[in-house]
């Protein structure tokens, strides 16, 4: 009996020998970006940390999560909604800008994943840039709807807009300011203060061509200079890199037609005012 | 005994009530104002200036200031296709340039015709293989950025901005780019 007990034991250990997958662990190299502002003579860095891929979920921000939780909780970085959403979580993976929380991590065990901040952005800590001047260049652009005769405040009325009219405005209004394709433009590094950039410049011209916004041309005399627009050269990095499929690069391109003349913007195919024009006159 | 003792703490808590709380000084301050003026310019004086903002710093001497380092940008983004092409107009639009100014400069300053260079060029005896590789160096920046410059045109018009059409277009311009050396170079 008592050497019955003692084997028990060892038979089980076999069994788990046998089923268990990770005979040699699944074990993936990340190379993170670091950087401290308490210790800002020291230069940036990269730091290698081990991950068993086999432990943990198959997205990036997953392993970074799991750095931060069981290795280093000094390593800093932005993320929300780990859907992909918000667009907190933008960093520069393998080359490429995209959302840590949408993106696979690469299972070639041979080469470190590397992991930096957005391009050519000031570093805040480790993973974190920053963001300011985007967003004040986004403010720039006015970005709401701007009416003629705006409503008298508690008596708005719906504005009207024909479906066709709505759908030009697909693949415009989902970008989440994730700030990926503006930091992957070489035009954008060199000359980001005054350049817009992608991101703006498409938001830019998701206002311009709405049907229901009355100041077009106030957007688009606005827009009129060598550097707001016309730094843009076609690079096509924006489009390539956005990680919710958009196309910055094509809306640049539909701007530069709307400033140059060679297209103009069509009118509304149903007056937005309708309905308040209906109620005057009942 | 016990009375001496709580007499004393009442003496205690009265006077702390006289001096601090109950001060009329500390009930309003207003009247610390009319106490400081009374004493004429001894007396502290309160001045009250307007808000002003702190002063707004532009964003790279905000960044500098404070020491944060740029994070990389050409090392590390991946090279992609189309952005190489681009370059690549880039660096043979400069290409072609230096030619066109090469040209124009000899046709002014240089005293003997055409004939004389081309004479000269013949005497060489360059062999078929170099010759072939001089025309091709010539006719490369020329014939792809023909063939790219068309791209261009296509997205300054708004077309073939589709991801797909893009590398298509690249590849198209490319091959027809290396077609049309040859056939420079065959001439």
């Amino acid at each position: 009996m008592p050497l019955l007990r003692l084997t028990t034991g060892t038979f089980g250990q076999l069994r788990t020998f046998a089923t268990s997958p990770a005979l040699g662990k699944r074990v993936k190299t990340f190379a993170v970006y670091r950087w401290n502002p308490d210790e800002p003579d020291k230069k940036p860095y990269t730091q290698n940390y081990e991950v068993d891929l086999d432990d943990c979920a198959p997205m990036v921000l997953d392993a970074l999560l799991k750095i931060k939780n069981e290795m280093d909780p000094t390593l800093t970085f932005r993320r929300s909604c780990r859907e992909g959403v918000c667009g907190s979580c933008a960093m520069n993976i393998d080359g490429v800008n995209t959302l840590a929380c949408i993106s696979h991590i690469d299972t070639n065990l041979s080469k470190p994943s590397k992991i930096y901040p957005l391009p050519h952005m000031y570093v805040v800590k480790d993973l974190v840039p920053d963001l300011t001047n985007f967003y004040r260049q986004y403010q720039s652009i006015e970005p709401w709807l701007q009416r003629d005769k705006e409503a008298v405040k508690g008596k708005e009325t719906q504005l009207l807009q024909d479906v066709e009219d709505r759908a030009k405005l697909d693949g415009l209004y989902e970008c989440v300011l994730c700030a990926c394709c503006s930091t992957s433009c070489p035009s954008y590094w060199w000359n980001g203060d005054k350049y817009l950039g992608p991101a703006v410049l498409m938001q830019a011209y998701r206002w311009i061509i709405d049907s229901r916004d009355d100041a077009t041309d106030k957007r688009l005399s606005k827009l009129k200079d060598t550097y707001s627009v016309y730094r843009c050269h076609t690079i096509m990095n924006c489009t390539r890199t956005c990680p919710k499929g958009l196309n910055p690069g094509r809306a640049i391109a539909q701007i530069k037609t709307l400033l140059s003349g060679i297209v103009k913007k069509q009118p509304p195919i149903m007056d937005p005012a309708g309905l308040d024009k209906q109620a005057a006159h009942n | 005994m016990c009375f001496r003792v709580i007499r004393a703490n009442q003496h205690i808590l009265i006077g702390f009530f006289r001096y601090e709380r109950l001060n009329p000084i500390r009930m309003t301050p207003g009247l610390l104002n009319q106490v400081c003026y009374k004493g004429g310019k001894s007396g502290h004086q309160i001045k009250y200036l307007p808000y002003v903002p702190p002063c707004e710093q532009d964003h790279d001497h905000k960044n500098m200031n404070l020491r944060r380092p740029m994070s990389p940008h050409l090392t590390v983004y991946a090279p992609t296709l189309p952005a190489m092409t681009s370059i690549a107009q880039r660096a043979t639009g400069c290409v072609l340039t230096f030619n066109a100014l090469c040209l124009a400069w000899g046709s002014l300053f240089l005293s003997n015709g055409v004939e004389t260079y081309v004479s000269m060029i013949q005497s060489l005896n360059l062999g078929m293989v170099t010759c072939l590789i001089v025309k091709l160096i010539l006719a490369a920046p020329f014939a792809f950025h023909y063939w790219n410059g068309i791209r261009y045109v296509l997205w300054n018009s708004g077309r073939m901005l589709e991801m797909k059409q893009v590398y298509d277009t690249s590849k198209k311009a490319m091959v027809a780019a290396a077609i049309t050396t040859a056939l420079f170079a065959i001439i």
